[in-house]
């Protein structure tokens, strides 16, 4: 009986005892978290704190973007590149295939020569790729003052100063974080007015590899035309003539469609030969094979229509 | 410094960018486009670099702290009196700074020098003391046309020993103590009792009663006599306080005499420090050191102080009584601070007037000399340039009047402010007078403090130009703690006077310039890290803000090239395609196309084709 009271007993004093301490232990909290309050304020390491939350996340911020910038951009550079090979083998289409043809054609109307060759042009990340992107400073060379780490001799020098030696280190470090921001900022600015750049450059380049697909099949088309006349020119005059070994078919003797027929095609052979000869993002890059003379012929043309486009 | 335009980028336009893509050929524009700057290469670490150079460049010791310590030397010569310069606020820091920063753009301020403000209010201090005439102590002895002014309230004095002694005979003094703690034993006077003393061989006077007023009379009279609010009787009302009252033997009144306890301490004090003593110094020190030991200085001291506490908030209490209920008081007090307040206006008017005149004409004589008579006068002779000077001056000193008028009619109204309030300070006594001069004394710097704490600047740069402002004023004051002591032996030379104001207002402008100047190194508020981050943030941000426009403008124009070049050609490329299908001629589509891509033809027409194969034997393309 008495022991049950007496453990009665005890559970109760123990629950308050258990109570008064965690009254006790809330009021040590409370007390704790107002002094720190204050110490923080008088040291400066509220200023501190905001330096950090501030750096943190500028330094989230601008590896977020770099990464996305990284990756769209080599993106875009990736399809830029793709259409600079699809140039390239229009290039070499307009020469092994096109041009051929037009020779053989028109060689049995009159010798026609294609000089030159066409200009493979290296596609180079160089061009494209922004100026390495200076990231956010390193953390020592911003922080002048750092409270994470103890140290009963700083704790004194706070102190003895008033706090105004800690504050004012604290006060510098948010105000050298909040410059990297403006810094890093512009560094953001730059990245997406680069990418935007790439993209209006990728489009540019959509349009020229239209320009090459577009006019190449016309040429053919009109190839095929020119193929049929002559045929046909071809027996005729062998029939008028009799003669089935001559070699060309005389131009004054055939009608004048033919002739602007042949006239279009020898322009639009000029425009194709300088479109294959040309670099369209940059300069670099070579020209198919060819002898030395032809090649430094064509670069001089390059140059020179360079020199009227610009 | 380097202005907002050097960290400017280039400025790009969406017509300048249509322009620079429609003069070249289509197969040129990624090229162009990539070729476009649309920001300048500088990196941004180098653009903060250039920020931060520009901000360290700002420390030059001859400007920051030569000139203005010359300058302080220079105020200390123009104070002399006689020149009359100083009571008209002209020094030669203010004269230098107003010549150096004038414009005519500009209008005229009136500046404060607080040494002198502070020798003025001192001056007004002395004018507030209150004249009681000579020290009376008892009711027979006052003169017949002032019977109230005596110091003695015998019956006060009687009724304190009446109720000490409560119909005993003996009691124990209220402050001596012998050296075993006991107190000593009293009795009343009578000539039985000195008989039967004298008899035993006993000093009498050891062992007879007197009621001493522990801040004596005439001390009381001469220090709080001084309050204009305040009576002789006022002052009698006070001494006979029961707190002032000790009941202590004759002989120690004896000794005592008209000092107070802490004047008799440091009369001891200073006896024991002197190396050799007169006979007679020997003797007092003799008796000092036999009558009151060391628990008795202890017990009068403190009972000095209660006694001094009661009678201050007596005559404290008198004085607040006396503004409220008398008005006269006031309203006489008002007029005197007007017409002081007055007098320095005309004296400060005169002087903002001379160096207005003084700057005015000065800066057109630099300008003359410096960039030719007829610089930026819009006149050809130098006789007109001349005429048209001088009228700019007038001008200006004319516009200005008014300026001048308003700031020392505002600095009149604020001199009657602090003027009355110092009147009134100077009513009340001891300790609470004291707390109250601060009012007084810091006048100017609080208003200068409230004008700073209005203003738009951000808040390190309130508390640096405050903590500045009051460092200035305390090192001022400091001087004026100095005055006395320490440069007391100039007065003793030749033209002393004259001398130690001079030497004064030097040490304390030197002072005020060195302080200010440490201040300003020590940057306690981070006012420059806080400029030059605005200013890293505003260049950053200007600069941004143009990467944006330009990017914008860039992307506007090139889209609608594009689209356009591209229509253009599926229209052409449409029309060449139908003309090849249909049998029709090609060449005006071929032409047509060659003049998109601005491609030069040599072959115009058929005829010159004919003309080609015919001439040439083989073609070239």
């Amino acid at each position: 009986m008495f022991g049950r009271i007496g453990s009665w007993a005890s559970s109760k004093i123990s629950n308050m005892v258990d109570k008064v301490v965690e009254v006790g232990r809330k009021v040590i909290d409370k007390v704790v978290e107002k002094g720190a309050k204050c110490w923080n304020a008088f040291t400066g390491k509220t200023t501190f704190d905001k330096a950090e939350q501030l750096y943190q996340e500028i330094t989230e911020r601008y590896d977020k973007k770099k990464t996305q910038y990284d990756k769209s951009s080599i993106k875009l550079i990736a399809d830029i590149d793709k259409r600079v090979s699809a140039i390239n083998r229009f290039k070499q289409d307009i020469y092994d295939v096109q041009f051929s043809r037009f020779i053989s054609l028109s060689n049995r109307l009159h010798n026609v020569t294609v000089k030159g060759q066409p200009f493979e042009e290296l596609f180079s990340d160089a061009i494209l790729e922004v100026k390495a992107s200076e990231s956010v400073g390193q953390r020592e060379n911003l922080f002048l003052i750092d409270f994470n780490k103890f140290d009963l001799v700083r704790v004194a020098s706070y102190v003895l100063t008033l706090g105004f030696y800690s504050r004012k280190k604290a006060k510098q470090t948010l105000l050298k974080v909040q410059e990297e921001e403006a810094r890093i900022n512009e560094e953001i600015a730059k990245m997406q007015s680069h990418l935007r750049q790439l993209k209006v450059v990728a489009k540019s380049i959509d349009n020229v590899v239209e320009y090459f697909d577009v006019l190449i099949s016309n040429y053919s088309k009109l190839l095929d035309r020119f193929e049929y006349g002559i045929q046909t020119q071809r027996h005729k005059q062998m029939s008028q003539s009799g003669d089935i070994f001559a070699h060309k078919l005389d131009f004054r003797l055939i009608p004048i469609a033919h002739i602007e027929e042949f006239q279009a095609l020898f322009n639009l052979s000029i425009v194709l030969k300088q479109m294959a000869n040309l670099g369209y993002l940059s300069e670099s890059g070579k020209v198919k094979a060819g002898d030395n003379q032809q090649a430094k012929v064509l670069f001089e043309k390059v140059v020179s229509i360079q020199g009227i486009a610009a | 410094m380097a202005t907002k335009n050097d960290y400017a980028q280039p400025v790009i336009s969406t017509e300048q960018v249509l322009s620079e893509l429609q003069g070249c050929s289509p197969l040129q524009v990624s090229k162009q486009l990539i070729n476009m700057e649309l920001h300048d290469q500088r990196e941004s670490l180098a653009v903060m670099a250039q920020i931060y150079d520009e901000f360290e460049q700002g420390g030059n010791v001859t400007d920051e702290l030569v000139k203005p310590l010359i300058l302080n030397l220079c105020d200390g010569l123009l104070c002399i009196k006689k020149l009359g310069l100083k009571q008209r606020g002209i020094t030669a820091t203010r004269l230098v700074s107003e010549i150096n920063n004038f414009d005519y753009l500009g209008s005229t301020t009136t500046e404060k020098d607080q040494r002198f403000e502070k020798q003025r209010l001192d001056a007004d201090s002395k004018s507030h003391q209150d004249d009681k005439g000579e020290y009376v102590r008892t009711k027979a002895d006052a003169d017949s046309h002032t019977p109230d002014n005596y110091m003695e309230d015998v019956g006060k004095k009687t009724a304190y020993t009446d109720a000490y002694f409560s119909d005993k005979k003996r009691v124990y003094s209220e402050l001596e103590v012998n050296d075993r703690g006991e107190r000593k034993q009293l009795r009343r006077n009578s000539t039985s009792y000195k008989n039967e003393l004298e008899a035993k061989g006993l000093n009498a006077v050891e062992r007879t009663y007197n009621n001493d007023h522990n801040l004596p009379l005439k001390h009381i009279f001469d220090e709080y006599g001084s309050s204009k609010a305040l009576s002789v009787a006022d002052l009698r009302d006070a001494a006979g306080s029961a707190d002032n009252f000790d009941v202590v033997s004759q002989k120690i009144n004896k000794i005592k005499l008209d000092s107070s306890w802490s004047d008799l301490k440091q009369k001891r004090d200073n006896l024991k420090a002197k190396p050799k003593l007169s006979a007679a110094e020997k003797k007092t020190l003799a008796s000092l050191e036999t009558h009151v030991n060391e628990a008795t200085w202890n017990k009068a001291l403190a009972r000095e102080s209660e006694a001094r506490t009661a009678v201050e908030s007596h005559l404290n209490q008198k004085v607040a009584n006396k503004l409220t209920a008398d008005t006269k008081l006031v309203k006489g007090e008002a007029l005197k601070a007007g017409s002081k307040a007055k007098d320095e206006l005309v004296d400060a008017g005169i002087g903002e007037l001379i160096i207005l005149v003084v700057k005015a004409v000065s800066f057109e004589l630099k300008d003359m000399f410096q960039n030719g008579i007829t610089h930026d006068t819009g006149c050809s002779s130098s006789m007109d340039a001349f005429s048209f000077r001088m009228k700019r001056a007038l001008k200006y000193i004319t516009r200005n009047l008014m300026n001048i008028s308003l700031g020392s009619f505002k600095d009149a109204a604020m001199n009657f402010v602090k003027y009355l309030v110092n009147a009134i300070v100077d009513m009340f006594v001891g300790i609470l007078k004291k707390a109250l001069k601060i009012i007084t004394e810091g006048f100017n710097a609080i208003l200068a403090s409230i004008k700073i704490l209005l203003g738009e600047s951000s808040g390190a740069e309130k508390a640096d130009a405050i903590t500045k402002l009051l460092a200035s004023t305390v090192v001022t004051y400091i001087g004026f703690a100095f005055e006395e002591s320490v440069l007391g032996f100039i007065n003793k030379l030749p033209f002393g006077d004259v001398l130690s104001d001079v030497v004064m207002v030097m040490f304390t402008g030197i002072a005020s310039t060195v302080v200010v100047w440490l201040l300003d190194k020590m940057d306690l508020f981070s006012v420059k890290d806080e400029k030059r981050a605005a200013r890293v943030k505003e260049i950053f941000e200007f600069r941004i803000r143009q990467i944006k426009e330009n990017t914008d403008a860039f992307e506007a124009a090139a889209l609608q090239t594009l689209t356009q070049q591209k229509l253009q050609f599926r229209r052409m490329a449409e029309r060449m395609s139908m003309a090849i299908d249909s049998d029709q001629n090609v060449n005006a589509s071929v032409y047509a196309m060659a003049d998109f891509m601005k491609v030069d033809l040599e072959i115009n027409t058929t005829d010159d084709f004919m003309a080609l194969l015919v001439a040439q034997d083989r073609i070239e393309v």
